[in-house]
């Protein structure tokens, strides 16, 4: 008797069909496994789903509540995704993210309350960028130069961002803090010049800049010299050196390309839905959550846009989940569980099944075969 | 060995010449040139297995050094420096891979072979030199008659040394 009855085997070319039915499929699977446990707790898991689907994309606040939180995640996914596509193990696009917020927000201040929206805007914007890359430098620049391990250094650094943050905003008199309450520290508004218009509910423009930016992201890397330079490096060091393509100096692009993609997140958020250097609403581990988006997103720069509103909206709905008496904890879960059936769900992209013939039909149609020769 | 395994046969292919016209414009690449370049290429030097978006690695063995000797002959080089360049392929690839070889001596291309395989390197060079422990021993006749001349160098034994 033989109890394989499953074998598997490399696909070769993976059909686009394939590629996009699995990922749902997964996420399907997720919702399947997580209903079990809202089943056990004694919810019905039909009218959770229900629920969340109406509280995420039902109503108009809804949809945009849900396009403002998945726009740093659009982002942070982007950074996680492009360094790992090139083997750079960025894990910093949380303090990457915290330093955009930080160059961004200070742009806007120092600029002031006179400064126009034209000008005030896209210098927050590339003040946010020129943070995230600058922060990423210090641990891009010893990696390409000296080795040592990325990650490692950009993980120290998320914690180095964060005390920074905190420093500016409760340990001091820094000018990100709002001078008019000493009791309760917070951040300063920023200046209406340097906040993006509200036109959708509360949504602001930046979901589009973080779209455009995910859509030219693909496009550098897979329709110019210099992606092409980059997709080689990530697929072959020797080959890329074989070709005369200083490695380097494509692994230092690339990070600080990852990089700015995060600080440009934190300077949209500040300028947009915070409105300040608010710790509260920016320490929420969104640069963390966007390497679940670039995994979900199976590191496809187009791809990390609708699995950023998806991420987006479930973030969104465990508040409201609270309001119908469910744990937020079942969120939560979700969102493993469909990490984890993504993850899973990836050998299937890679490989197929099929059903093994049995040994003994096998051997009997071998005997067969003899009778008749 | 100088493939990039996760890209196709065509990027493969335009490796060494990709920075300039017709592969790239202004920093942009050109789709169709990697088409069309790849597919003259392919038919060429017969490379097999070809499907649009395959990556290279999924090639056999013979396909893969067809490619990889493609792509290297193309850029027309004054030097060749083949290292075992049949070492595991088939009859088929490996007539192959002889051709093209001889096709660039003749073409003026100066060809060095480096080789453990006897009748391969009789049957495709004009000089043979031996290295014994790093050190070249000696230099042989190409006919069949030299192959125990060739045995007695490998082993070990000088040019004019007593037998």
């Amino acid at each position: 008797m033989n109890l394989r009855l499953l074998i598997s085997e490399p696909r070769g070319l993976t059909p686009v069909w394939v590629k996009l039915l699995i990922p749902v499929l997964s996420v399907l699977a997720a919702g399947f496994v997580a209903g079990i446990f809202l089943y056990l707790t004694g919810e019905t898991p039909s009218s959770v789903y229900a629920h969340m689907l109406r509280s995420a994309f039902g109503s108009s606040r809804g949809v945009s509540e849900t396009l403002i939180s998945a726009t740093p995640l659009i982002l942070t996914g982007l950074a996680a995704a492009v360094a790992f596509r090139m083997l750079v193990w960025n894990i910093g696009a949380e303090g990457q993210f915290l330093i955009g917020a930080i160059a961004g927000s200070g742009a806007a201040i120092w600029l002031g309350d006179g400064a126009s929206s034209w000008l005030a805007l896209p210098m927050v914007v590339l003040a946010g960028a020129a943070g995230g890359a600058l922060w990423a430098s210090a641990s891009a620049v010893p990696k390409v130069y000296l080795g040592t391990n990325e990650i490692i250094t950009t993980l120290m650094l998320n914690f180095i961002a964060l005390r920074l943050m905190n420093y500016l905003i409760f340990g001091s008199h820094s000018p990100w803090r709002d001078s008019g309450f000493s009791t309760f520290p917070s951040g300063r508004p920023l200046p209406e010049g340097a906040r993006f218009p509200e036109f959708f509910n509360r949504l602001d423009i930046g979901v589009f800049i973080a779209g455009a930016t995910a859509v030219g992201a693909w496009y550098l890397l897979n329709k110019t010299r210099w992606g092409f330079e980059v997709r080689v490096v990530g697929d072959s060091e020797s080959a890329a050196r074989y070709a005369g393509i200083k490695v380097p100096g494509k692994i230092l692009g690339v990070f600080l390309l990852s990089g700015a993609f995060a600080g440009l997140a934190g300077a949209l958020f500040v300028a947009g839905p915070a409105g300040a250097l608010d710790p509260r609403s920016l320490n929420l581990g969104l640069g963390f959550t966007g390497i679940i988006v670039a995994a979900l997103a199976r590191l496809n720069l187009l791809a990390v846009i609708p699995v950023g509103i998806l991420m987006g909206a479930l973030n969104n709905v465990g508040p409201s989940m609270q309001s119908i008496g469910v744990p937020i904890a079942a969120v939560t879960m979700l969102q493993g569980a469909i990490l984890i059936f993504a993850v899973a769900g990836e050998f299937l992209v890679v490989n197929r099944l099929r059903r093994a013939r049995s040994r003994s039909a096998a051997l009997r149609r071998a005997a067969g075969e003899g009778e008749a020769g | 060995m100088g493939l990039a395994p996760g890209l196709t046969t065509e990027e493969n292919l335009a490796l060494k010449s990709y920075r300039r016209p017709p592969y790239s414009k202004w920093g942009r690449l050109v789709a169709s040139a990697f088409r069309t370049e790849g597919a003259r290429r392919i038919e060429r030097y017969d490379i097999r297995g070809v499907r649009p978006g395959l990556p290279i690695r999924l090639l056999s063995g013979g396909n893969l050094q067809k490619a990889l000797v493609a792509r290297e002959i193309e850029t027309e080089p004054k030097v060749i420096i083949a290292v075992s360049p049949t070492r595991g392929l088939d009859v088929g690839a490996t007539g192959a891979v002889r051709g093209h070889l001889l096709a660039q001596r003749r073409r003026g291309a100066g060809t060095l072979l480096i080789s453990e395989d006897l009748d391969e390197l009789l049957a495709l060079s004009d000089r043979l030199a031996v290295i014994y422990e790093g050190e070249i021993v000696g230099e042989a006749e190409t006919g069949q008659a030299a192959k125990e001349q060739l045995g007695l160098l490998m082993a070990g034994h000088r040019t004019g040394e007593a037998v």
